[in-house]
């Protein structure tokens, strides 16, 4: 009877530590799954006055778009059924629709491409009379589960003339 | 069997011929500079680096773009640089490539 | 051809269903850099005049050999500011998916001093 006891005992406690163990590792992970991810695709420097960027005032334009990757989207969708039927039919969907999306990726897909095109006119916007250098042209995202931000920021300095 | 692997011998050979002959290029960036109003004299230099398996241990092959602009232009300045950064792939995982194009405009002594 | 229990041999309802995600999944782009050239200082740009030029190319299953289309859009842009300065080059290059396809895209936008 005892022996039986001490079993249960052991049972129960190992059950109640791997519970444990699985909530201290999905509260450390929450925090990184809330906040994203930031990936850096391109940088690029532009020409530098000293004289602006030292003495002139800085400016930060940031433009972006919701971008969204249909693959996770598949996986989640599966993750959330457990009928295997369904599952065969998002993975047929999400393959189907991959045929459509074929071509070179950076970052997760968007539905407008044209959304940093207003960056243009925003430097302007930010230096209308004076002289603008240091121009630093960057390419991010910053990465959620199934969504993301699909982010162009502009640097730049003005030296008021 | 024998069908099967002749077919999978001719697929591969295919590949290899087409890769070989001009390879898949695709553009992986590109930068403009301030095009000048004289644009009479265009000179340009290319780097190129081929890698087997992907296996890349330095970029200094585009350390001496811009020596190779200045060579062709020597008493002058090169404006309205376009810079293209292109990825080659001859075939994919065993032979690749990377070419980076910059031409501009040699404009006399400003 | 039999579907069997397949999401193709469900009937109309599901057919639309794919066709609808297949058409949403079908507009995708990817925007891969956006550059901000350098705007020269002598420039007056109260008198500068806006210029645009588009490049594009076709690809299927990723076979081509050149990507002429960016020095066409370069040469679209010259072309539209003979004689004078073209300053504030904003370059950017996206793709726009498809099927079994792409098209790539380079757009220039810039100031013209003349």
């Amino acid at each position: 009877m005892r022996h039986h006891r001490a079993l249960r005992f052991l049972h129960d406690f190992s059950s109640r530590l791997r519970f444990a163990r699985i909530t201290v590792v999905a509260l450390s992970l929450t925090p990184m799954l809330l906040s994203g991810c930031a990936i850096m695709h391109h940088t690029q420097v532009g020409e530098i006055d000293s004289q602006a960027v030292l003495k002139g005032r800085r400016f930060e334009i940031l433009i972006s778009e919701t971008g969204v990757n249909f693959d996770e989207a598949a996986r989640v969708g599966k993750a959330l059924t457990q009928h295997q039927q369904t599952r065969d039919d998002i993975g047929g969907v999400a393959g189907i629709i991959s045929l459509f999306q074929m071509g070179p990726r950076t970052g997760n897909q968007v539905f407008s491409p044209m959304y940093a095109d207003k960056a243009f006119d925003l430097i302007r916007k930010e230096c209308p009379r004076g002289v603008v250098s240091g121009l630093v042209s960057i390419r991010e995202t910053a990465k959620y589960p199934v969504v993301s931000g699909e982010i162009v920021k502009i640097i730049g300095y003005c030296r008021e003339t | 069997m024998k069908i099967q692997t002749s077919k999978l011998l001719f697929s591969l050979g295919f590949m290899l011929l087409m890769g070989s002959q001009a390879g898949c290029v695709h553009l992986q960036s590109l930068s403009q500079s301030t095009i000048p109003s004289e644009r009479t004299q265009m000179v340009r230099a290319e780097a190129y680096r081929f890698y087997f398996l992907m296996f890349n241990f330095n970029n200094d092959y585009v350390n001496d773009m811009a020596e190779q602009l200045a060579n062709q232009c020597p008493k002058g300045h090169v404006k309205g640089v376009l810079t293209k950064h292109e990825g080659i792939t001859y075939f994919p995982i065993i032979a690749h490539a990377t070419r980076v194009e910059a031409r501009g405009y040699c404009v006399a002594g400003q | 051809m039999k579907f069997g229990n397949s999401i193709l041999g469900r009937g109309p309802k599901a057919l639309a269903l794919g066709a609808t995600l297949m058409w949403l999944g079908g507009c995708t782009h990817a925007l891969h850099m956006v550059h901000e050239g350098d705007l020269s200082p002598s420039a007056k740009l109260g008198e500068a005049r806006r210029v645009m030029a588009e490049g594009e190319q076709r690809v299927v299953m990723g076979f081509v050999g050149q990507t002429d289309y960016v020095d066409q859009a370069r040469a679209k842009l010259e072309a539209q500011c003979r004689g004078g300065q073209i300053t504030g080059i904003q370059s950017r290059y996206s793709t726009s998916h498809g099927f079994l396809s792409w098209t790539n895209r380079v757009r220039f936008q810039a100031y013209c001093v003349e």
